[in-house]
């Protein structure tokens, strides 16, 4: 985890008063030893325009958007700093993009001292119902192999009926289960949830 | 004269699913039938692992999970000691170790993509790592006699004890491959 480029980030974020939260590997190593370097930020949807376009004008940033993820480096200091922002409306579901934002701010996430973390399973959620979703099972695994319990399943699953996306989490769980068995993280047959 | 290989359903169990298993005959003087098992659609298979028989689907979307995104059609994992039994449109990969086919783990996975595409199999291997056994791995391929596609891809790069037998594919060829088709997502 990287909270020093977090922080560098964020502070550009707020300097743009812009809503943010951290996901990705950085909120899962909060809660296990996970190893990342990735800075990923959600922000409002309100925000997430208005920002890459303040970005895409300032000189010290490269950015790139491809819908709704906008990749790019920030330098700052002589440091070369890479992130990922995300708009929210690509994980709502059913609900819209500023429900699940606020969703996450008010029950899922956690103070730090860079700003607030969504709780790990979001994270899961997030990686979970995005449409190349088994691109990040490997993800989950690695973090199963750092000590994440698999009942964090029970919250995706919680969240993913909050937002009308169950009916294609079961399947996907149900994939992420079966890998998870035959990396040995799970138990044979394990009658967990999912 | 030709030999056969049938299921015998054991009378004391009712609990099995319908439409798997093809009555066949019932052998000269003997009071049980004679099966064999057709596993038409995954469904089916499915319905044959809950009655504990050692198969099991290889699909493109377990493989891309463990982080090697690619599309091929579902093979079944089957076990030899069942292979003359199954009737199925599956692409079979037979399998000497029964419980691996019914319930395979990385390594066995590893093993059977060896028949769908080495390369892939290798990349497999590499981009697990940490959850891939290599001492198990070397098991498996010794095993199920594998130890000539293992070579070929160079699987003793992750399981160095694997025995090496006939040519492996230059390393930088296979280093270029390990490079390409990473895994598209940009989440964290």
């Amino acid at each position: 985890m990287n909270p020093e480029e977090i922080g560098i980030v964020g502070r550009r974020l707020q300097k743009l008063s812009a809503r943010f939260l951290i996901v990705g590997g950085a909120a899962v190593a909060r809660a296990v030893d996970s190893e990342t370097e990735d800075v990923d930020l959600m922000l409002a949807v309100s925000d997430y325009g208005r920002v890459v376009r303040g970005f895409a004008g300032d000189p010290s940033v490269q950015i790139e958007a491809h819908g709704p993820i906008a990749g790019g480096f920030l330098l700052a200091g002589g440091r070369r700093v890479e992130f990922d922002l995300l708009d929210p409306s690509a994980f709502s579901g059913e609900r819209s993009g500023n429900e699940f934002f606020d969703y996450v701010l008010r029950y899922r996430s956690r103070p730090g001292s860079e700003g607030r973390y969504a709780t790990p399973p979001v994270v899961w959620y997030m990686r979970l119902t995005v449409p190349d979703w088994l691109s990040y099972v490997q993800k989950i695994l690695r973090d199963l192999r750092a000590g994440a319990p698999w009942r964090w399943m029970e919250v995706v699953r919680h969240i993913a009926r909050r937002f009308g996306t169950e009916g294609k989490m079961v399947s996907r769980i149900e994939n992420a289960k079966e890998a998870a068995r035959m990396a040995r993280l799970l138990p044979p047959d394990s009658e967990d949830v999912g | 004269m030709h030999e056969a290989v049938y299921l015998v359903h054991d009378t004391g169990n009712r609990r099995v699913p319908p439409g798997i298993l093809i009555s066949e005959r019932r052998a000269n003087h003997r009071p049980k039938e004679l099966h064999r098992l057709r596993l038409a659609a995954t469904e089916d298979v499915e319905k044959a692992r809950r009655i504990h028989q050692p198969v099991s689907l290889l699909t493109w979307e377990k493989v891309t999970a463990l982080g090697y995104p690619m599309r091929f059609p579902p093979n079944l994992i089957v076990a030899k000691t069942l292979l003359r039994a199954v009737d199925t449109g599956f692409r079979t990969i037979p399998f000497v170790d029964e419980e691996a086919a019914r319930n395979p783990e990385i390594e066995d996975v590893i093993v059977a993509m060896l028949h769908v595409d080495t390369l892939a199999a290798r990349a497999l291997a590499l981009r697990n790592r940490g959850l891939v056994d290599p001492v198990r791995l070397m098991q498996r391929v010794v095993r199920e006699q594998e130890e000539r596609r293992a070579t070929l891809v160079r699987l003793q790069d992750v399981a160095p004890t694997i025995p090496s037998i006939g040519p492996a594919l230059p390393r930088a060829q296979l280093e270029r491959h390990d490079r390409r088709n990473p895994s598209p997502g940009r989440l964290p």
